[in-house]
């Protein structure tokens, strides 16, 4: 699965610590879904998307693999 | 999301403490007054053995199974990874010392083998935790 959090925080000029503080999960975690080695969980996610004012799958996105 | 139950951060200096002092004493009545292993019932000594054999696991589980300063989805897919490691190294072990220790020496490893998945699953889960926080690259 892959994610645009990155693009998202560069546009909401945000930091990692910034966003990590606000859906209450660590920065390293934020870091590791960025770089696709944690696939959050559906709640996460939904903070995640909320946070930004999106729907999950604006944000989240499947690969062929998956 | 809140689906495990799991002690307070504080529990974990209580566990080392507890667990520090009941293995030292335990490591005595083994190896310098070695009354361990007796032979005529005697109510002191099995209550020594007890405080021997459960202080150890009531420090160790302590630690185990308390909070992190930093608690959240992804500490816990750390806790479940060393546990899988944890056990699969205790059952190789467990393999190895069936095949390769008799007498005596396998005796001291079965008293010892209640806590070694234990102790291999806080070591394990501590590594992670050091490499997941290290984890700086942006």
């Amino acid at each position: 699965m892959k994610n645009s959090i990155r693009v998202e925080r560069a546009i909401a000029d945000i930091s990692q610590q910034q966003l990590a503080d606000s859906v209450s999960v660590s920065r390293q975690t934020i870091n590791a879904i960025e770089k696709g080695r944690f696939v959050p969980s559906t709640v996460l996610a939904l903070k995640i998307a909320r946070h930004f004012n999106k729907k999950v799958d604006d944000i989240f996105f499947l690969e062929e693999e998956d | 999301m809140k689906n495990v139950f799991l002690l307070p951060n504080r529990c974990k200096i209580w566990g080392w403490i507890v667990f520090a002092f009941s293995a030292l004493f335990g490591a005595y009545i083994l190896f310098i007054e070695e009354s361990y292993f007796y032979f005529n019932f005697d109510y002191m000594q099995a209550f020594k053995n007890n405080i021997a054999i459960i202080g150890p696991l009531v420090g160790l589980s302590l630690v185990a199974f308390s909070k992190e300063s930093v608690e959240d989805e992804y500490v816990m897919l750390l806790r479940t990874d060393a546990l899988m490691k944890a056990i699969l190294i205790d059952c190789l072990l467990i393999i190895i010392c069936a095949l390769f220790v008799y007498g005596g020496a396998y005796f001291y490893y079965l008293s010892f083998s209640q806590y070694i998945v234990l102790l291999l699953y806080i070591f394990i889960f501590r590594y992670n935790v050091y490499k997941y926080l290290n984890s700086n690259e942006e």
